[in-house]
């Protein structure tokens, strides 16, 4: 199947790419066909992993170049190419998933309503956003601004998200200060008797991605939590099963100042965004029994599809 | 296999040498192809045997072969047809660039009015050939292209070769090369190729450029035709004058070539064998 391999959708993000840079920057036909562009550069990503990321179930063969009678390669959604991503490719978050697909659905309001969807869509509501996904997925698939767009717009399009980034980065630092302020002017008492109760409350406080951390505002003890990007392989050692679990942090909350800071790309500004490891611990009967049971259900599960 | 009993009856002094640059026999064919390389073929005036009636098939000798990877095409010795194919075998795999044609093409200059559709006869009839790479219109074009003046044949028009490397162009420049997209017309469904990809074929860069069959696919990459144009007017092909016996091996992957200025009375009388050749085993 031709059309998922990674040299043609590659190819094919870029001719979209130009037909959107060629467009007035204030229409609707640049957003249009970036929109377009974005899904094709997605796609690229993953069959730059292997091409059967993009097929349907039922066309998986196809994928590894088997002919199967199908007329039509079917392609999975766009919503599933973005989930994948999310797995796939560094420092692609909730953050990034949620404008991607927001960007996706306009494009389909454009595409199948009668709805101008992209007729105010100004750039400085998307296109910082749009070149730092653009980032993410072209550095996954050992590309670059410059090889996506051309070295000029790729200058442009580096100095918009330095901007951002530096926009995030005053606004996590102005959040630190405020909340700063406001601790010194407790008493030292009360300081210390807020830290107390943080160190309690960040202990007591449940979460799998869970992981404690000094408040960069006030000291105290705060908890990170974060999306899961991916587990290490199980292990036992004496009598337990451990397991190190990766996770991309994306929020933050400080028990003794209340401060929060949601989103990676926040969390990074604040000297908070390294991905980080939290090691889960099993009881060897109950991981494997559970691993039996997915088994036994996904079996289950095909017996029926087969039928 | 037939290669690899034949390797094994090459005689004494073959295996000696084989064995001094491979320690073991060799397991896979790709290695044994490397192999076969070491498996010199003498040239005609040393060995005082014409190589088509010699048992040992005619192959690049790593000399040749390393002078063809530095320089990106060769001149070599080749009294016949036979000769040209077995070159051709020992590069890669030698196969038609028609359905059910002939592995050997013999290009005769012809009027336009008698060419092919989509041929560069069609658009050109006896001018001379801008510079261009073959099978464009292929998702992987032939690695090399190997030519002969035919048995009886004779040409006073040239062949300039002009290697990729040998053309003047700044990063930036080879940068846009590698960017811009193009729509390559010629097979069954268009497709998308810049002239330079380094996407196509794993741990190649690949040079793709025939103006018949390939256009700019948005007015942004028109400039790399732009840049390509003017770096090949400044450029000093290589001339290859055509002798009897003469062949000449291209690396079309990063090797243009072109057919140069002759006069047009002697066209009927230049007749050359080309055989194009997959990579690979």
């Amino acid at each position: 199947m031709d059309g998922w391999t990674y040299d043609v959708l590659w190819q094919k993000a870029k001719l979209y790419m130009d037909r959107a840079l060629s467009e007035d920057r204030d229409g609707p036909l640049f957003p249009f066909w970036a929109a377009l562009a974005l899904e094709l550069l997605a796609r690229a990503t993953l069959a730059k992993v292997h091409p059967a990321l993009l097929a349907e179930p039922d066309c998986i063969l196809m994928a590894f170049g088997y002919d199967t009678g199908e007329k039509m390669a079917k392609s999975v959604m766009a919503k599933t190419v973005f989930l994948r991503c999310q797995k796939i490719v560094p420092d692609f978050g909730d953050t990034e998933l949620k404008t991607s697909m927001s960007i996706v659905e306009r494009r389909n309001e454009e595409l199948h309503s009668g709805t101008l969807a992209f007729e105010e869509f100004p750039t400085r509501v998307w296109l910082s956003s749009f070149y730092r996904i653009c980032k993410l997925l072209l550095t996954a698939q050992g590309q670059s601004l410059a090889s996506f767009l051309g070295r000029e717009e790729a200058d442009a399009a580096e100095t918009m998200i330095a901007a951002s980034e530096k926009e995030t980065l005053a606004s996590v630092q102005k959040a630190i200060a405020v909340k700063k302020s406001e601790f010194e002017k407790l008493e030292s008492s009360e300081q210390k008797r807020k830290h107390s109760i943080a160190e309690t409350s960040s202990r007591e406080f449940e979460d799998p991605s869970k992981r404690l951390e000094t408040c960069p505002a006030c000291g105290g003890r705060g908890a990170i939590t974060g999306e899961r990007v991916r587990a290490g392989a199980a292990r036992l050692e004496g009598d337990s099963m451990y397991q190190d679990i990766a996770f991309l942090p994306t929020k933050f909350r400080c028990y003794s100042c209340d401060l929060e800071l949601a989103g990676h790309a926040f969390l990074h500004a604040a000297g908070l965004g390294g991905q980080y490891s939290v090691t889960e611990s099993y009881d060897p009967v109950q991981y494997y029994g559970e691993m039996f049971m997915e088994n036994m259900a996904a079996d289950a599960e095909a017996m029926y599809q087969n039928e | 296999m037939r290669e690899r009993v034949r390797f094994a009856l090459e005689g004494a002094q073959g295996l000696e040498r084989c064995s001094q640059q491979f320690r073991t026999f060799p397991a896979k064919m790709q290695e044994f192809n490397e192999v076969n390389l070491l498996l010199v073929h003498a040239s005609p005036e040393s060995s005082g045997v014409p190589i088509s009636d010699r048992d040992e098939r005619l192959r690049l000798s790593i000399h040749e072969r390393e002078r063809l990877s530095r320089q990106g095409w060769l001149e070599l010795y080749a009294p016949s047809s036979r000769d040209l194919i077995e070159l051709a075998q020992s590069l890669g795999r030698p196969h038609a660039t028609r359905a059910g044609g002939s592995i050997i093409d013999r290009l005769v200059p012809t009027e336009r009015q008698q060419a092919r559709p989509g041929t560069m006869s069609y658009h050109l009839g006896f001018e001379e050939f801008p510079f261009h790479t073959d099978g464009a219109y292929l998702r992987i074009p032939p690695r090399f292209i190997l030519l002969r003046l035919a048995d009886g044949a004779d040409s006073l028009r040239p062949t300039l070769v002009c290697p990729f490397s040998s053309l003047s162009l700044s990063n930036g420049e080879s940068e846009t090369l590698t960017r811009d997209v193009w729509v390559v017309r010629g097979s069954r469904r268009p497709f998308l190729s810049p002239i330079l990809s380094d996407s196509t074929v794993h741990g190649h860069t690949l040079l793709r450029f025939d103006l018949f069959c390939m256009k700019p696919a948005s007015r942004r990459s028109e400039q790399s035709a732009q840049i390509l144009e003017s770096a090949l007017k400044k450029a000093n092909p290589v001339e290859v004058i055509w002798t009897p016996n003469q062949a000449l091996v291209l690396d079309n992957w990063r090797t243009l070539h072109a057919r140069g200025e002759g006069p047009l009375d002697r066209n009927e009388g230049r007749i050359l064998e080309r055989v194009s050749v997959r990579s690979g085993g």
